[in-house]
């Protein structure tokens, strides 16, 4: 095979990498704009935090000796997303529930500064340098000739787009499925119907917020795993984009938040391949303009229905 | 008007203002069991606002709500639902990207199994609850002729299809009071005559009691037990149809004063 292929399905590998830790977050904003049309900026703040935790759990679980590999990441993803949960569901509870029938814009402006304040706590509580973290998970294959380019696919690649993979199925089931998954639909076409047909709409929003921080919180695990450092303000820049990946796909559908979080994840891989990497965010970023610009309901929303 | 002390829904004294404006005015009337009664009244008489009183969709500014003997002019919408009264609108309001079954599903909400862990575990408990949902949600299809339907998205359901649907999707709820707001509006004459025989259906069959509000008097004359007249937010009578068509005060209040 000519180099030119093998590179480029190298950078699909790695877009499609990306584009699963996107996804995963892009759900979070997605889900809550559908539910009650606000745009949640301190969810990436929740992913960082979700990294976070997952970091300490890995150390905890090491200090009273369990080190078996299968167990450790079993017990990690578990822990996570049970303590982020709690998290994305406090910031409901504290930042946004009080605000609930004001102007759009003050529950948007009590997001930033719970952004702020989260970023902040948690280097207060964490030191404000990087941490690393040990790999678990290394290695990978190799395909391809010893002397030409060789694709590589590492282990963790693989697990992420499983796990992504999986957690989307189970999602998807839950909302199309379930009683609640039926609820919450109903409540995001239209909440005060939803409520007099004796639908408690404040526990499906808080339901709604811990989704969406339990997904953060399988993106944070993942990513720590993947890159091995974090930092307080890693949420900002991955948040953005996870919410631009949520516009591309259309803001309020969630799988168009899937698509949009993939398709970005290899709008940026390309971009750094082909053009530079200085420029990817730069790329993404454009791609959120053009959508505005163009087509403003996404790849798969539908247009804005004023509500009565 | 009818006091009783076991009336399923007294209004004491219900007022409603929204800032200097008076929309609702000392309201008072109590509901029996089992009847079907229509509020009418002109254009801006007050008589979406008691709905909405009613409801939870507003909190009266004055008065009580009593159901069954308890208050509910207090609580929450979904409590109020829970306590057994639901309404339709008079713009329907369907879970348009919902299918015709699912709409039915999730108004059950409330009678299926409250506990989130329950469908995870998959319990005997948890599927016998789904399935006396799915069966009752299958009854209001064919009751309402909506069976091919089930899967079709309720958005696309023709005009007439939607306003049974509306009413279905209430009576899975199992209410005790049914708020109908304008149900025929909109209705062919044939569509009407079939809707005054199942508003008299769901009464005798399902025990509910209904307060509705119409315009099309002709349906208004016909089913209704008692009628309550509003006129400016007030009260200006309460009686049986005959009665109700010779009062003057209600003449005066659809035709001005210069006319009687």
């Amino acid at each position: 095979m000519s180099q030119f292929i093998l590179e480029f399905i190298q950078q699909i590998i790695n877009g499609l990498t990306l584009g699963s830790i996107y996804a995963l977050i892009a759900i979070g904003y997605t889900m809550v704009y559908g539910i009650i049309g606000m745009i949640n900026f301190a969810h990436g703040e929740i992913y960082m935090i979700g990294a976070y935790i997952s970091i300490v759990v890995i150390a905890a679980l090491a200090m009273i000796g369990i080190t078996a590999l299968p167990v450790v990441l079993l017990l990690t993803l578990l822990m996570t997303i049970i303590i982020t949960s709690l998290y994305g569901w406090s910031v409901e509870r504290i930042a946004y529930r009080p605000l609930r029938g004001r102007h759009r814009l003050v529950p948007l402006i009590s997001a930033i500064g719970m952004s702020i304040f989260l970023q902040n706590y948690v280097q207060i509580a964490q030191g404000a340098r990087d941490i690393a973290m040990q790999p678990l998970i290394s290695g990978g294959w190799r395909f391809g000739d010893a002397g030409g380019f060789q694709i590589y696919v590492s282990y963790m690649q693989v697990i992420i787009a499983l796990v992504t993979l999986a957690f989307m199925i189970l999602l998807s089931l839950f909302i199309l499925k379930s009683r609640v998954g039926k609820a919450s639909r109903a409540v995001a076409q239209d909440r005060e119907m939803a409520n007099l047909l004796g639908i408690d709409t404040d526990q499906i929003i808080s339901i709604t917020f811990v989704i969406g921080a339990a997904l953060a919180a399988v993106a944070g695990l993942l990513v720590g795993l993947y890159y091995g450092i974090v930092n307080a303000y890693i949420g900002f820049i991955v948040g953005l984009k996870a919410f631009t990946a949520a516009v591309l796909g259309g803001i309020g559908s969630i799988p168009g938040a899937m698509l949009g979080g993939v398709l970005l994840g290899l709008v940026e891989s390309f971009s750094s391949a082909y053009l530079s990497t200085e420029y990817k965010d730069v790329v993404a970023f454009s791609v959120l303009i053009l959508v505005l610009l163009f087509r403003p309901t996404g790849l798969m929303g539908k247009p804005e229905v004023e509500k009565v | 008007m009818t006091t009783n002390a076991v009336a399923l829904l007294s209004v004491e004294n219900v007022g409603m203002q929204f800032g200097g404006l008076t929309a609702l005015e000392a309201v008072s009337f109590s509901l029996n069991e089992k009847k079907i009664v229509a509020v009418i009244g002109p254009n801006g008489a007050g008589k979406t606002t008691l709905f909405n009183c009613l409801s939870g969709f507003y909190q009266p500014t004055t008065g009580r709500v009593m159901l069954d003997g308890r208050a509910i002019d207090k609580l929450p919408s979904h409590e109020i639902a829970r306590a057994g009264l639901v309404r339709t609108f008079q713009n329907i309001r369907l879970f348009k990207q919902m299918t015709v079954m699912e709409n039915l599903l999730v108004a059950q909400f409330t009678r299926s199994d409250n506990r989130l862990w329950a469908g995870l575990l998959n319990n005997r408990h948890y599927r016998e609850k789904e399935e006396t949902v799915k069966r009752e949600a299958i009854y209001w299809l064919e009751r309402m002729e909506l069976t091919p339907f089930a899967n079709r998205e309720a958005g696309n359901l023709a005009y007439g299809q939607q306003r049974r649907l509306e009413i279905a999707r209430c009576m899975a709820t199992a209410p005790r009071l049914l708020l109908l707001d304008e149900p025929a509006a909109g209705l062919n004459p044939n569509e009407t005559v079939a809707l005054c025989q199942l508003i008299s259906d769901l009464r005798n069959d399902h025990g509910v009691t209904i307060l509705l509000i119409e315009h099309d008097m002709s349906l208004v004359m016909e089913i209704s037990e008692e009628i309550l007249v509003l006129d400016r937010g007030r009260p200006i009578a309460w009686g049986v149809p005959a009665a109700i068509r010779e009062d003057r005060a209600v003449i005066s209040a659809y035709l001005g004063e210069e006319c009687l």
